[in-house]
């Protein structure tokens, strides 16, 4: 038996009025017949039923408050399967990423001091202390009872998987063999993702700790504040990643390249690219769009964040001219504002590399600060705005080593706003 | 080559997905036949509220739900109220049918409005997978701002303003695989007309179900000297169909279908949806459960009602006279009301003249305290003027 939760319907809304049952306890029903009629509002909704069976129960009487996420019927199915809520039910399809979907955060107790009888290697340490874990708490299958690399890994990625499955929803089970026509979203994302299906792609993530940039833009705001010269009060972080991104990428124009004649190892090539034209996501009421900046390497941030400005005015009367979306040579996409840490992102098939920035948060870290009283270096728990990133590129002309040695080059002038400037020109 | 929409994948996180123009830019045009998306826009000649509410019920119901579909319309006057609303509670229901102005109830949500010939309807319908409550708020706001010079916002509550005025309200309604958004825009219409209608002061009807959230309106044509029914239209179709521009079927040569009575007349479900709406079990039966209290002082007694009713029919009604000497005409007048339409006036009547009837039958000496005949008609029609007036 298998109660039929009332799906998320959107609008941070968590409860709803019963307006009408379609059916009753003992009714047989299937698959998309009419259950209820909830009201929310300004809204009236349909829903559905996701199952074949028999209604058992109703939870809720006409008129009372319907909470989301909360049984609304019992229906007794022929296999007792995991329940999923419904997307078709959802107001807003697929569900808002609002209360449910957070960046997922490893809720670990902090290392207090784990110098003790755990067998494990300096190197293995570090890598559990980086990932926050309790090196206590691992079981080690090396030499020896040792605690490996491998080991700390899995522990992660186990608890990775449970905190994934407390805060979204249950994976979908099949309950029968069915036959389901694509939906709008699954047949453009088909047909685009079959494109980018020839690059074989690698991906790489980092976090950079952004807590010296962050002071470098509010300098650079007030500047722009007292100076009212410019077409905007003030700027995001997207100027100074793009400006950094390109001077970073000068020293490894591969990334910059595009591969063409790629049909055979022996006719392919690549082309160089002298132009940073650096492709950045925006959000519009009519979806995601990817226009880009050109020729970012000969701008300065006050002239990039003019030309987000610019951007943004035309995508507020939905008018981005074609030339904005023509001649990109790399991606750059920034959801932090949606929230997000782990990332693997699609390259865009004329390019090679994409990059893609998640949500900024604030969390501990260890650093070693001199303490007032003795002026020794102590071991301190400090926040750290830290940001993760990720990267996909194209392993037939890239190798991993290019990509990490890109992304320290990026990390080094974030991390380091004063080398921003020694490269200028 | 043309740089193509490159999607995310991300492990945490959903991907938002609306119809698009921008879309339309990165793929081919073989790939937009193979969508099967076709925009089509709808303007009614019809101001018949009935008409005009059933056709776009059929638009919504009979039409292939790969079609996203503009109908723009406008009703004489009368008074809407949502799908889940107290319409006694909402609307001053006697002076609407004392002035024979219709009082309709649809089926999208929310609250109360008054339709006059100067207040337009827009309807967006849409497949359920795209629908959002901003979309065609934003694109209407776009459409004034663009095409009219009027400098209109979307609000937080999704509906459109003026200068801190609202002058357009909107509800939505979601089925399995369509949805639309509707709503009303204020160009010319008597806001003072409307307060007559919509004002009604019951604090003690106690009625579950959705409450309208009123707020202060005003008309677009204090904005703009060119705005009217005709211009909005013209610039709402233009803005939409442009918008939709790879859906539109190039194929027909008109951006828009005109239709009239005749049209509509032809076909038999709007006839029958027509029907529907105007019957009293969708009208007043749909009401969610409510109870009204009100009391009197009579020259012959002071006298409490409570009223309780379910889909719009009294269950109950309890009258409580201070006066105990009309304590049995009283307890026959509530065991006539019950079960009779809430706020009827022939039911009212009904329940009156059948306790007129039985206690003239029985000699007008009931359970033992005689009461006259004229006294007892006197209650009896006292009662009656007062319940209609308060329900």
């Amino acid at each position: 038996m298998v109660p039929f939760l009332l799906a998320d319907i959107g609008e941070g809304i968590t409860e709803c009025e019963v307006v009408q049952w379609f059916i009753q306890p003992g009714d047989n029903i299937s698959e998309f017949d009419k259950i209820c009629e909830v009201q929310s509002d300004k809204a009236s909704v349909e829903i559905t039923s996701r199952y074949t069976g028999v209604i058992k129960k109703l939870h809720y009487n006409v008129g009372e408050m319907a909470k989301v996420g909360n049984p609304i019927v019992d229906i007794e199915t022929d296999s007792s399967n995991e329940l999923e809520s419904s997307l078709i039910n959802s107001e807003v399809s697929p569900p808002s990423p609002s209360a449910q979907v957070q960046s997922i955060n490893i809720t670990e107790p902090l290392i207090s001091g784990e110098k003790t009888h755990t067998l494990a290697t300096p190197a293995v340490r570090r890598v559990a202390r980086e990932h926050n874990i309790d090196i206590s708490n691992i079981k080690g299958t090396g030499k020896n009872g040792r605690i490996t690399k491998e080991n700390i890994l899995n522990y992660f990625y186990q608890l990775f998987h449970k905190t994934i499955a407390k805060t979204t929803h249950p994976h979908i089970e099949v309950v029968e063999d069915k036959l389901v026509p694509l939906s709008f979203i699954q047949k453009s994302m088909f047909k685009t993702m079959s494109r980018s299906l020839k690059i074989p792609h690698f991906g790489y993530s980092d976090e950079y700790i952004l807590d010296d940039i962050i002071a470098s833009r509010n300098l650079i705001n007030d500047y722009i504040t007292r100076n009212n010269q410019f077409s905007f009060n003030k700027i995001s972080f997207m100027p100074i990643f793009i400006k950094s991104f390109s001077v970073a990428l000068k020293k490894f124009p591969i990334l910059n390249a595009c591969v063409i004649d790629d049909d055979d190892a022996n006719t392919a090539k690549l082309k160089f690219r002298r132009s940073h034209n650096i492709g950045i996501a925006m959000d519009t009421p009519g979806g995601l769009v990817v226009p880009n900046i050109k020729n970012v390497q000969a701008k300065s941030i006050f002239e990039i964040a003019s030309d987000i400005r610019r951007l943004q005015e035309a995508r507020e009367k939905n008018a981005i001219p074609p030339n904005d979306f023509q001649e990109g040579t790399i991606t750059l996409s920034n959801i932090g504002n949606i929230g997000g840490t782990s990332l693997s992102p699609v390259i865009v098939s004329s390019e090679v590399c994409i990059a893609a920035i998640g949500k900024l948060q604030k969390v501990p870290r260890f650093e070693d600060v001199k303490d007032e009283v003795t002026g020794q270096l102590v071991e301190k728990v400090v926040g750290k705005h830290v940001i993760p990133v990720s990267f996909s590129a194209d392993h037939r002309v890239i190798d991993g080593a290019t990509v990490a040695r890109f992304s320290q080059e990026w990390k080094n002038l974030l991390e380091n706003p004063i080398l921003l400037s020694a490269e200028l020109r | 080559m043309r740089p193509l929409f490159p999607p995310l994948l991300v492990r945490n996180i959903i991907i938002k997905s609306r119809t698009s123009q921008q879309f339309s830019r990165f793929f081919s045009s073989d790939e937009i036949s193979s969508r099967d998306l076709v925009f089509k826009c709808f303007i009614s000649k019809s101001m018949d509220p009935w008409t005009n509410i059933a056709f776009e019920e059929w638009l919504f119901k009979d039409t292939n739900p790969q079609e996203i579909i503009l109908f723009l319309w406008r009703n004489n006057s009368c008074a809407v109220i949502g799908r889940n609303q107290n319409p006694w509670k909402e609307c001053n229901v006697r002076l609407l049918q004392k002035h024979d102005i219709p009082l309709i109830r649809r089926k999208s949500g929310g609250g109360t409005v008054f339709h006059d010939i100067g207040n337009t309807n827009y309807t967006l319908i849409m497949p359920r997978i795209d629908f959002t409550r901003k979309h065609t708020a934003e694109l209407v706001v776009r459409a004034l701002t663009t095409r009219l010079d009027i400098p209109a916002y979307v609000t937080e509550r999704h509906d459109i303003a003026v200068n801190g005025l609202k002058v357009s309200g909107s509800a939505f309604k979601l089925v399995m695989r369509r949805a639309y958004h509707h709503g009303t825009m204020l160009i010319d219409t008597d806001l003072d007309r409307i307060k007559r209608y919509l004002n009604v002061e019951r604090q003690n009807l106690i009625t579950k179900g959705v409450e309208s959230f009123p707020s202060p309106v005003t008309n677009l044509c204090n904005y703009s000297s060119t705005v009217s029914h005709e211009s909005f239209c013209e610039a709402v179709k233009d803005y939409f169909t442009e918008y939709y521009r790879d859906y539109v079927n190039h194929g027909s040569n008109k951006s828009a279908t005109t239709v009239d009575e005749e049209f509509i007349s032809n076909i038999p479900k709007v006839a029958e949806y027509r029907e529907e709406f105007k019957t009293w079990e969708w009208v007043y039966g749909q009401t969610p459960d409510f109870t009204h209290k009100f009391e009197k002082e009579f020259e012959w007694s002071h006298v409490k009602a409570l009223f309780e009713s379910k889909n719009g029919i009294i269950t109950a009604i309890t009258l409580t006279p201070s006066n105990i000497k009309y304590h049995n005409l009283i307890n026959a007048l509530e065991d006539s009301f019950e079960g009779r339409k809430y706020g009827d006036e022939k039911d009212i009547d009904n329940a009156l003249n059948d306790v007129r009837v039985s206690e003239q039958l029985s000699g007008s000496n009931i359970g033992g305290t005689s009461i006259s005949t004229s006294e007892m008609q006197r209650v009896v029609n006292d009662i009656g003027k007062w319940i209609k007036e308060s329900s």
